[in-house]
């Protein structure tokens, strides 16, 4: 007996030593490191992405043509990058696109699927790709696809200073995605965009990074790199040489290199994809039924680009005109602009900004290498504001396709020079008063357009003159006089036709003592309704299969969401030939199309059409149609489909606690293959799952390594809401894991590794 | 060369000349209970081989050898046919037990899809009932050529039953899975503790139908409630060692389960040598003295 | 120190209440075995009842699986899930596709043939055969294999054989289309299931 109590003593000694033991080798602590939002999202923001090959695919080879990076913007498969390395052109002629993933963030990317373009704007080189196909050529299952995607962020709201992180690629296939970053040193003014059409990054970014994706401290995106479509250099640090494109054997100078060198600065803002994206994401596609087909010469690329009449401002109004001319400007200024005519531009023409201050260049100013955003003919202008120019002689050169268009100089420095100036220059009809009436830039057709414009520091006694234009030709020009209106204040002149003054773009031009002073364009189109032009009728609603069907169907603004085409139809009156104009589709608020057109159709006429095609149905919401002339909105209207409303997704938020992990077995210490892990909805304990498929929240399956993870980001609980997740797991032969109350919070680690251990039944 | 002296060395020889299998059966589990222990917290720390796994299958058998074989060369009149009831259950286990129990009836990989009531009530019926009705069967069939004489003969026999059965199922548990050696003994020392109960419950029912003349349905009352109390503890040390969700590791807690599983054994050793204590006592009061030997 | 009268050896000799007791706890085993027997049977075959008014079926499928009504347009209206099952889990599915008049059964199976090998990696159908169903309904029975590959690109799954079976027959205007997936390895144990699946199906 008493050998039996020396046993059991022996035994209760173990015990303790045990859990002693235990206790400082086997706990293990959860980790509780805060992280910003910034870094919570970085692993998502790396597996979102991935490496883009154009490739030429022929029956029996497969040559990469061009490279570049882009971001998954919806866990569909959608993918925002550059159009030039990826919308077919003379520097990348590929017909097939290759997306490569990195499965890992340490580790290449590897292809893995094919993809088509979706939406693209050459002209803004943004382009939003659809994955379509896997790698070996299966059709993707979309609604399947779960990929880890990014937000796209305001970037309306960035801010000259602040912190922002580029991630691309860098190399071809042999580094892991790479981060850079830097801050916003400059915006880019543009007429395409406003004052911040163009982001400029103190971040080295490399070329091939360009299409990837700039994002804020928050984890959203809210730029792309853009450069303009590289060249194919013989050197080897800009262009890399893979295959034996000339299949003699050997891989030499000899073969096609693909473009990677280089480096960028400038970046696209997400302002300009969103409405691509939106497209892609709606599969909505938009036609402009009643285009003529006519075309101008320019389109055909006989003509080379060219630009004339450069000249600086300091402000800019709605209409995107010069407010000003300027010859100097004094210390002090923040905004510039360098104004000019040009022509013969095209979606596809490479155009460069370079400045140099003092003959040092100047970064903030110039604008790298990109493709041209605007009109083949027009008024445009490149400026920045907001920031303090220094003083100094500024140079400015505009290229075009590598071509110098023009150059011109500006000093800034000195006090403020009170020179006679002419300013503010707006159109309209004149009351009785003389005063201009109207929207300032698009006035009715009729005898008589007004101008008027503000003038300072004139002296009595300056000769000046007004020169009217129209359509780049001079048709009027007021005899040399002197000024008699004092020195400050407005002034309101005119310019009649008996017979009418023709629909169409007009210009004026004032000059003081045979200097330009102050210029501004605008456009007669439409009728007269009081001093409003009216130049389109408001656009109704209609529906049908084709054409023909909807011109004889009844307008409504009501429709369900099985139609498949809405025809949206106006009338319009006097609108000149080549006038520009603009046709924009919202969608419960939000843009989705937007494209500037050149008038071709006749001056008058009925049924312009328009038309929303989706296969299978439009989707549910408020459709909008905007017509523009000249930045000013004259003709609106809104029809509904289904419930009126877009269905809420409930995938679209990518933000969240990432949660993966391993299953093993307790016994081998090995992973599980094929075991499932429910993680059932905050609405719902274990007990209360009955296996419907509506009570999961996500479910993950393990690999071959026990490793699992979930694709839907787990909402964190917080002080004032909680999401208390519940736990299944479940599999043959083992003891079941259940577990209620499984919350997570912004300090849990993201992503959430777990390791868990299941014991067999019989164990 | 060994001898029985005439006389007796010690008055304790005089009194009880044989092996005392209770304590010989605690010491056994303990011991697996301590292995058990010092390979989990060894973990995977020493790198093993296949062969060390073979040979850690023998380890309820090498304690066996140690604490009872032994135990009973050292005893003044030791039991025999040990080695017979040993190599017969290798057998019957191999045959026809532990086939029935996880290939016919599969119970592991169906019974948590049921409530614990019902996890209680089939472990009772099959993980337990069987092996316990087999160690009865094993001992009635080889009463007829060894000499039970007494209680704890039945007790021994028993207990090298068990060491039999979870020989066996040991080593049928490392040709189907790929367990470390820390599992290995896990289990070895799990499936030990629940054939011992199963066996001395056996032992009891049929040392009480024998020995006291009880009734003909006291072994199956007593088989029964033993089986449905060794359920009991074993679906309970299951719940308690199955994994809890942590927000990192979440492993099974596999001291709870040595803990129970060792309470189990101690406790039902307690009460049955207790219960055949008194049993024995109760009949010595009941035979004349003049029937004794 | 109690020994027994070698006269009397309950073993060899026992008395008619030890002999009975012997054949109770023998009877005890057998019962306990029967008993173990039909709560496995019981455990394994649990089904849960599904009806689905609008498409006119009602099923009975194990319990415990999991189950998809789709409520967005979906290629089926009916499909549960073994997901306690490692590996592909076990799928029964039912899809009801709109007919004409002149469809046959024939060339449904055909063009669920043409839209599956878009998306299925090596899809193949190895077999059509006519089916008969009970009450004198008539259909066909299609085989067919493919590998399933995992959708989530950032894991290491092993593609994995797919077989599987179509049954489809024509109730009114529609066609009902019976779907029955499996892993290729365990096929052959889990069609008995389907058997039973269609045993209690109705429609």
């Amino acid at each position: 007996m008493s050998r039996l109590l020396h046993c059991y003593a022996l035994l209760i000694l173990s015990i303790c030593m045990f859990i002693f033991t235990e206790s400082r080798l086997l706990h293990v602590h959860a980790q509780t490191t805060v992280l910003t939002p910034f870094e919570q999202n970085l692993d998502r923001i790396k597996r979102a992405t991935v490496l883009v090959y154009l490739a030429q695919e022929t029956r029996d080879d497969l040559q990469i043509i061009c490279v570049g990076s882009g971001t998954l913007v919806s866990r569909r498969g959608l993918i925002l990058t550059n159009a030039h390395h990826t919308v077919p052109n003379d520097a990348c002629n590929g017909n097939t696109i290759i997306i490569a993933l990195s499965l890992s963030t340490e580790q290449a990317p590897i292809p893995l699927y094919r993809a088509e373009v979706a939406q693209a704007n050459e002209g803004l080189d943004l382009a939003v790709l659809q994955i379509t196909q896997s790698n070996d050529g299966r059709t993707v299952d979309l609604d399947t696809l779960s990929l880890p995607f990014v937000e796209l962020g305001d970037s309306n709201l960035v801010e000259l200073d602040d912190t922002v992180s580029v991630m691309g690629y860098i190399n071809l296939s042999a580094d892991s995605v790479q981060l850079r970053r830097g801050t916003i040193t400059s915006f880019t003014a543009e007429p395409s965009g406003g004052e911040k059409t163009w982001f400029k990054t103190s971040a080295a970014i490399p070329a091939l990074m360009a299409g990837g994706g700039v994002y804020n401290q928050d984890g959203e995106l809210i730029g792309i790199p853009t450069t303009a479509p590289l060249s194919r250099q013989t050197s080897s640090q800009t262009c890399l040489v893979l295959q034996d494109t000339n299949q003699d054997g050997t891989i030499n100078e000899r073969d096609t290199c693909i473009p990677i060198g280089g480096f960028i600065n400038a970046l696209r803002p997400s302002s300009f994809a969103q409405p691509l994206v939106r497209a892609a994401t709606l599969q909505t596609t938009v036609e402009v039924v009643s285009r003529s087909t006519a075309v101008s010469l320019s389109q055909f690329g006989f003509l080379s680009p060219f630009a004339t009449r450069f000249f600086f401002s300091t402000a800019i109004n709605e209409a995107n005109m010069p407010t000003n001319v300027i010859t100097s400007a004094p210390t002090g200024t923040r905004s510039l602009y360098l104004f000019f005519d040009h022509a013969n531009m095209q979606p596809n023409t490479v155009y460069e900004l370079r400045v140099n201050t003092d003959n040092i260049p100047n970064t903030a100013l110039s604008l790298a290498p990109v493709r041209w955003s605007g009109a083949n003919n027009g008024l445009w202008y490149i400026g920045t504001s907001n920031q303090v120019l220094p003083n100094g002689v500024y140079d400015f050169t505009l290229l075009a396709d590598n071509i110098v268009l023009g150059s011109t100089t500006i000093v800034i420095g000195g006090g403020a020079q009170f020179v006679p100036s002419f300013s503010d220059i707006v159109f309209g009809l004149a009351d009785e008063s003389g005063n201009p009436l109207g929207n300032g830039f698009v006035l009715p057709v009729g005898t008589i357009a007004n101008a008027r414009f503000i003038y300072r520091n004139m002296q009595d006694g300056l000769e000046w003159t007004a020169r009217w234009f129209f359509e780049g030709v001079e048709i009027f020009r007021s005899p040399p006089d002197v000024w008699r209106d004092g020195a400050d204040g407005s002034k309101t002149i005119s310019i009649q036709d008996a017979n009418g003054l023709l629909p169409g773009k007009y210009r004026l031009e004032l000059y003081i003592a045979g200097r330009l002073s102050a210029t501004s364009d605008f456009t007669l189109a439409g009728l007269a309704d009081g001093a409003f032009p009216k130049v389109f009728s408001e656009p109704t609603f209609i529906g049908g299969e084709n054409q023909i069907e909807a011109l004889s169907s009844s307008p409504t603004t009501n429709y369900p969401n099985t139609v498949e085409n809405l025809f949206a139809q106006f009338d319009w009156n006097k609108i000149g030939t080549n006038t520009r104009w603009r046709l924009e589709w919202y969608i419960d608020e939000e843009l989705f199309f937007s494209q500037n057109l050149s008038w071709v159709n006749a001056d008058n006429g009925t049924q312009f059409l328009t038309r929303l095609a989706r296969s299978g149905g439009l989707l549910d919401g408020r459709y909008r149609i905007d017509l523009y002339i000249d930045e000013i909105r004259l003709a609106t209207n809104q029809a509904s489909v289904g419930i009126g409303q877009l269905p809420i997704d409930r995938f679209a938020d990518p933000e969240g606690l990432a949660l993966r992990g391993r299953i093993l077995d307790a016994s081998s210490q090995q992973g599980l293959e094929g075991v499932s892990f429910i993680l059932i909805s905050d609405q719902f304990s274990v007990a209360d799952f009955v296996w419907n498929t509506s009570q999961i929240y996500d479910v993950a399956v393990t690999d071959r390594n026990g490793y699992f993870e979930l694709v839907r980001p787990l909402e964190l609980s917080n002080d004032d809401v909680s999401f208390p997740y519940s736990v299944l797991i479940r599999s043959d032969g083992y003891l079941p894991i259940e577990f209620d109350g499984f919350v997570v919070k912004a300090d849990t680690p993201n992503p959430l590794e777990l390791t868990i251990y299941l014991t067999k039944g019989n164990e | 060369m060994r001898y029985n002296s005439i006389t007796p060395t010690s008055v304790e020889d005089l009194i009880y000349p044989y092996r005392r299998v209770w304590l010989t059966l605690n010491l056994i589990a303990t011991s697996l209970f301590v292995i058990a222990l010092v390979f989990q917290l060894i973990g995977n720390r020493l790198p093993y081989t296949q062969l060390g796994k073979y040979l850690a299958l023998l380890l309820p058998f090498i304690l066996w050898v140690i604490f009872s074989f032994l135990g009973e060369l050292r005893a003044r009149l030791p039991r025999h046919g040990l080695w017979h009831t040993l190599l017969f259950t290798l057998v019957i286990a191999n045959g026809i037990v532990i086939p029935v129990l996880y290939d016919v009836l599969n119970v592991p990989a169906w019974i948590h899809e049921n409530t614990f009531f019902n996890k209680i009530l089939i472990h009772g019926l099959s993980m337990s009932i069987l092996p316990s009705i087999t160690t009865y069967s094993i001992l009635v069939y080889l009463g007829r050529a060894l000499p039970f004489k007494t209680r704890l003969d039945l007790l021994a026999h028993a207990e090298v039953i068990a060491i039999a059965f979870s020989s066996v199922d040991g080593l049928h548990y490392l040709l189907r899975n790929q367990p470390t050696l820390s599992s290995l003994t896990l289990y070895l020392f799990g499936t030990t503790v629940l054939y011992f109960i199963s066996s001395i419950f056996a032992a009891y029912a049929l040392s009480e139908l024998v020995f006291s003349q009880q009734s003909r349905f006291f072994p199956v009352i007593a088989l029964g409630l033993g089986s449905f109390m060794n359920g009991f503890i074993h679906i309970l040390k299951s719940n308690f060692t199955n994994t809890k969700l942590t927000l990192s590791t979440s492993a099974p807690n596999f001291l709870i389960g040595l803990v129970v599983s060792l309470g189990g054994i101690i406790a039902f050793s307690v009460v049955l040598s207790f219960l055949m204590r008194v049993a024995e006592q109760r009949q010595a009061l009941q035979t004349s003295p003049e029937k004794t030997i | 120190m109690q020994v027994t009268d070698l006269r009397h050896n309950a073993f060899t000799d026992p008395t008619p209440g030890q002999r009975w007791g012997h054949i109770l706890v023998g009877v005890l085993g057998v019962i306990a075995l029967l008993t173990v027997l039909n709560l496995k049977n019981a455990t394994l075959s649990r089904k849960t009842i599904y009806t689905n008014v609008e498409v006119g079926i009602t099923a009975l499928y194990p319990a415990d699986w999991l189950l998809d009504e789709p409520t967005s347009s979906a290629d089926y209206v009916f499909r549960v899930q073994n997901r306690h099952e490692r590996g592909y889990p076990t799928t029964f599915q039912i899809a009801s596709i709109p007919i004409s008049g002149d469809s046959q059964a024939r060339s449904i199976l055909d063009l669920l043939t043409l839209q599956r090998s878009k998306t299925l990696a090596a899809y193949r159908t190895l077999l059509v055969e006519p089916y008969q169903f009970a009450e004198d309904q008539q259909g066909i029975r299609g085989l067919f294999t493919y590998v399933d590959t995992a959708e989530n690109p950032f894991t290491q799954a092993i593609p994995s054989v797919v077989s599987g079976v179509d049954i489809v027959v024509s109730v009114g205007g529609r066609a009902l289309v019976i779907t029955f997936i499996s892993e290729a390895s365990n096929y052959d144990n889990n069609y008995t299931l389907f058997e039973t699946f269609l045993e209690d199906l109705s429609f």
